[in-house]
């Protein structure tokens, strides 16, 4: 509208300034076009570069994410580190479980923050705070040019405690730590391992002797004891990189 | 009235005109039609920008050499055969061109090119104002307005269009048929339109003006890689330049045949409305390459998208131009030159504004908006000008307009772009920051970025103010208008 406004106002002003030969008329009608003019093109700067008309609006989004590396005993958020602070990081993860991953936006405008809760479910929480029309004869009188322009987002993880945070440089170091193992290595690990689940198995019969005699019990012990020891061991790795 | 050539024949002005703008408009259309080819080039050739950068650098000293010697070969030679010769010339150099796989192929073809436009486009305002009737010379010039303005305007987009879609040879093969159409046609409807003359070629003006013009035009062309402050490419050659086209002036001054009557530029109308088509050619110019830049670098715009965006403007100013024309003949030059420069003022000064978001349609608008007003200015202030000037004058006359327009153009765009690279790197952040927080960088480089292209377009601003308070000066109508009939001595 208001570039419509404009163009309408040079073409008065030409004709009026150049086409009308009485002097008076000319004086008048060329005034009066000049100061719509600047009047438009003013309010056209005041829209583009001070936001005139608009308002900053806040919108929050919250939706479940999933970890970007499925095969690994616990999940992991990987974050990309961009420049020496951490306030630049770049997280990836993954929209659904089954999507390719995707990663937080790099456009400058971004703060991410990552917090560890007691919830079971990891999430993202996006609030996005943009410009936009005030109202609709704002939207109208300066819509054909869209400047609903982003402010800025903040990203923020909530992550059951389950879940690791490591750098992608440590992800890399962490597979080859993995198959680095030699064979006494793993079979050191084999053994802490086995020892640690029956020391579980006992303790937890102790505790209810019943179990004794219930095989199907023991396994689930026994297997809830495995990953257990798994994710600690896990854990401990990464705990240790991320140092 | 039936129009009639320098031997007293009728001919038909129609089919004439027609011939002389089209092919015109083919070979200006070579002035900007590598602008966005450039990197293309440099891949398929396998060379530096320095070396590529010849091919426009290059184009540009031969085509600033040709002009000044414009005025004696359209007194010398018939109109008719200079045109076709120019012509056939400029074949050459395409064909040339349009078959190159080699950096020195192309090279040649497009210099052999620029002898051609060096010599059309003057050519194309003295045949325009010598046979159309004074009172019809702002429509007649309008015409060529269109040539000028918008052939230029039009080449990048071009360009960006058949880069992206075929290969660079297809940019010059297009060419071909157009110009042995205009060849043909102009065998059978181009006229000697000018009286000429066994004048004798001066040739030491011709030496001191293409080493002086040539160096001074070398001198600028560098401004935008090696800065105002280096010696041996920029402030030699200029210097260099100046003291040769002190010379050469003395020498056209007290020469008893000059090369070039400067000394048109003792009439005022003519001095005014050469300086105001040169200042309007700076804003034109400067701006045309500064906006598509602001596009690529900022908005992350292909050169393809950025020469779209600025299409309408220069399609405008080609519906514009023949329009203003016959305006200007009806109400003269003054009020619609004051009313183009208020326009141009408001036009520009929104773009000292502009911001990392800025609505591209206000770019395309406003963009128009100044070529609507460039478009009220160039061509009826050089028809202004030439109202002043009488027979053999008219072609002194356009060739000292388009030969000072030539500088004026290089000058401002040595200036544009130095202002924008200079304000640029003072305001980049500093390098370490790129490695601690390259977005916090980022950020910070778009905003000298975003200052860089506001001191540009604050000069260009300047630019157009300045050309408003010369318009001022201007007189109403001038008085002594008279009838040229082809160049005549009267």
């Amino acid at each position: 509208m208001i570039l419509v406004l404009i163009a309408l106002f040079v073409i008065a002003f030409f004709v009026s300034f150049v086409l009308i030969t009485k002097r008076k008329l000319r004086i008048i009608a060329s005034l009066i076009s000049f100061v719509a003019l600047v009047a438009s093109l003013t309010l056209l700067i005041q829209n583009d570069k001070y936001h005139f008309g608009m308002k900053q609006v806040s919108h929050v989004t919250s939706h479940q994410i999933f970890t970007a590396a499925p095969k690994t005993p616990a999940d992991l958020l990987l974050y990309q580190q961009v420049g020496k602070g951490s306030e630049e990081n770049v997280y990836i993860y993954k929209k659904h479980a089954d999507s390719n991953a995707t990663h937080t936006q790099t456009d400058g405008k971004t703060i991410n923050c990552v917090f560890f809760t007691s919830a079971k479910q990891a999430t993202i929480e996006v609030t996005t705070i943009r410009y936009e029309y005030k109202n609709n004869l704002y939207k109208l009188f300066f819509g054909l040019g869209d400047n609903e322009t982003l402010v800025s987002r903040n990203n923020t993880f909530n992550l059951p405690k389950s879940w690791l945070k490591i750098s992608t440089t440590n992800a890399k170091k962490l597979a080859q730590i993995q198959k680095d193992m030699t064979p006494a290595q793993k079979q050191a690990q084999e053994t802490a391992a086995k020892a640690a689940i029956s020391a579980k198995v006992k303790a937890a019969i102790m505790a209810n002797p019943k179990l004794a005699t219930d095989p199907s019990a023991q396994a689930k012990i026994v297997k809830q004891a495995t990953t257990d020891f798994q994710q600690k061991a896990f854990a401990d790795i990464v705990n240790k990189l991320e140092k | 009235m039936e129009a009639v050539d320098a031997q007293g024949k009728h001919f038909n002005r129609g089919l004439l005109v027609a011939v002389l703008l089209i092919g015109t408009f083919v070979t200006v259309l070579n002035q900007t039609v590598l602008a966005t080819a450039l990197p293309t080039l440099m891949k398929s050739l396998d060379e530096s920008l320095g070396t590529v950068q010849w091919l426009t650098t290059g184009f540009m000293l031969v085509n600033g050499i040709l002009i000044p010697i414009s005025a004696w070969l359209s007194h010398r030679y018939n109109t008719k055969w200079l045109y076709l010769g120019s012509m056939v010339i400029f074949l050459i150099g395409t064909t040339i061109s349009a078959t190159a796989h080699t950096f020195p192929q192309l090279l040649t073809g497009r210099l052999i090119q620029a002898v051609a436009v060096g010599v059309t486009m003057p050519l194309l305002q003295v045949i325009m104002l010598s046979i159309f009737p004074a009172e019809k010379r702002g429509t007649a010039m309008g015409m060529a307005g269109l040539v000028i303005g918008l052939a230029p305007a039009l080449g990048p987009t071009l360009s960006g269009w058949i880069i992206d879609n075929y290969e660079w040879q297809v940019l010059f093969g297009v060419m071909i048929p157009i110009i042995i159409v205009v060849i043909l046609a102009g065998l059978f409807f181009m006229k000697p339109v000018i009286h000429t003359g066994k004048e004798p070629l001066d040739f030491w003006s011709f030496i001191i003006s293409t080493i002086g013009f040539g160096s001074l035009l070398y001198g600028f062309s560098e401004v935008s890689s090696q800065g105002w402050g280096d010696f041996t490419y920029v402030i030699l050659p200029l210097i260099i330049g100046v003291i040769f086209i002190a010379f050469f002036v003395r020498r056209q001054v007290t020469h008893e045949k000059p090369l070039l009557q400067v000394h048109v530029f003792q009439i005022k109308q003519f001095a005014l409305t050469t300086i105001l088509s040169s200042i309007v050619l700076i804003a034109m110019i400067g701006v045309e390459l500064v906006i598509p830049q602001y596009l690529q670098t900022v908005r992350g715009m292909s050169p393809f998208h950025a020469g779209l965006t600025l299409l309408p403007g220069a399609l405008l100013i080609g519906v514009m131009s023949p329009i203003t024309g016959r305006i200007y003949d009806k109400m003269g030059a003054k009020r619609l030159i004051i009313a183009g420069m208020v326009i141009l003022t408001l036009g520009t000064l929104p773009f000292t504004f502009l911001t990392e978001n800025t609505p591209i349609i206000n770019v395309i608008v406003l963009y128009a908006l100044r070529m609507f007003a460039i478009s009220m200015v160039m061509m009826p202030a050089t028809t202004s000008g030439m109202q002043a000037l009488t027979g053999q004058l008219v072609a002194h006359g356009t060739a000292v307009n388009n030969t000072t327009r030539q500088v004026a153009s290089s000058m401002g765009t040595a200036i544009m772009i130095s202002v924008l690279s200079n304000v640029i790197k003072n305001n980049l952040p500093a390098k370490s920051l790129l490695k601690t927080a390259p977005f916090e960088y980022k950020n910070q480089a778009l905003e000298a970025a975003l200052s860089g292209y506001h001191a540009a377009f604050w000069i260009a601003t300047g630019f157009a103010i300045a050309g408003l308070i010369v318009a001022l000066f201007l007189t109403e109508k001038p008085k002594n208008m008279v009838i040229i009939d082809g160049g005549k001595k009267l």
